[in-house]
């Protein structure tokens, strides 16, 4: 793809994606990896600045004999993804209102 | 590269990050390993990055957060020490230890005076002449009762030093 996959996207993703329900580590990066062409080294950092800024919390849950850390939205995340969704729209009609329609 | 090769060499490029999240880097792959079943002697699948790769996306990203000044290894500076014994030296009350070393070795000094005919007294064979016995009994004298003005007038500027210190702290 022609266009930067920039750290915001990725983290609006993250979000969206926990919007859903809590998930941990593997699921996580599997479902990114499949959607933007990242690697798990590039999603480690977008985890970690998201629980840094109290977007996400993080609680583990052995299954199996092995732990999963599973990631869960704050209310503070919650509300920045609704800032997100707006801030997408209007980007998005903002590119388009320059190439919409040709 | 087996999957124990790349959590060390993983750990060792974030050398330089605190602990805890070193830690929290190494137990993310720990778990991705897990999820595929990859045992510690396995090999790590291809398509993963390079230790020093993961490392370095990590890394430029974390040292933003972390203090500009934070560095696990460096031991402290000579200089924190010698600006603490600086600050001790300055604030250390010299001003008021000064005048009692010299108020206590006068008080010596004066002692020593009214002892030592004494002490002489006492060291000598017996054969001292009556000039000599009424000589150091003089001395003596003039000793004792020196130390007899000086020490209540020590007393009392100890005393003042004292209160003026007290004062200081409060």
């Amino acid at each position: 793809m022609a266009f930067q996959i920039q750290a915001t996207i990725l983290e609006y993703s993250v979000l969206a994606l926990l919007a859903d329900g809590d998930s941990y580590g593997y699921v996580l990066t599997q479902k990114m990896m499949e959607t933007f062409a990242i690697s798990e080294s590039t999603l480690y950092p977008v985890l970690r600045r998201l629980k840094k800024d109290h977007l996400l919390t993080t609680y583990d849950q052995s299954f199996d004999g092995r732990n999963r850390r599973y990631y869960s939205l704050t209310d503070q995340g919650r509300r920045q993804l609704e800032h997100y969704h707006d801030d997408w729209r209007d980007f998005i009609a903002q590119v388009e209102s320059i190439v919409g329609g040709k | 590269m087996t999957r124990q090769q790349y959590l060390d060499q993983l750990k060792t490029n974030l050398w330089r990050l605190p602990s805890s999240e070193r830690d929290d880097v190494l137990v993310y792959y720990q778990e991705l390993f897990d999820e595929q079943a990859i045992q510690p002697n396995d090999f790590v699948p291809v398509d993963f990055r390079t230790p020093e790769e993961v490392a370095r996306e990590v890394l430029s990203d974390i040292t933003l957060d972390v203090p500009a000044d934070y560095m696990p290894t460096k031991p402290t500076s000579i200089w924190v020490y010698v600006g603490i014994g600086l600050v001790i030296l300055i604030f250390f009350p010299i001003w008021f230890i000064a005048p009692l070393a010299i108020v206590l070795g006068g008080l010596a000094s004066l002692m020593a005076l009214a002892f030592l005919p004494l002490l002489i007294l006492f060291q000598s064979s017996g054969s001292l002449g009556l000039a000599s016995i009424l000589l150091l009994i003089g001395a003596s004298a003039v000793g004792l009762a020196l130390l007899l003005i000086i020490i209540p007038l020590a007393i009392q500027f100890v005393k003042r030093l004292w209160a003026k210190w007290k004062a200081r702290r409060v």
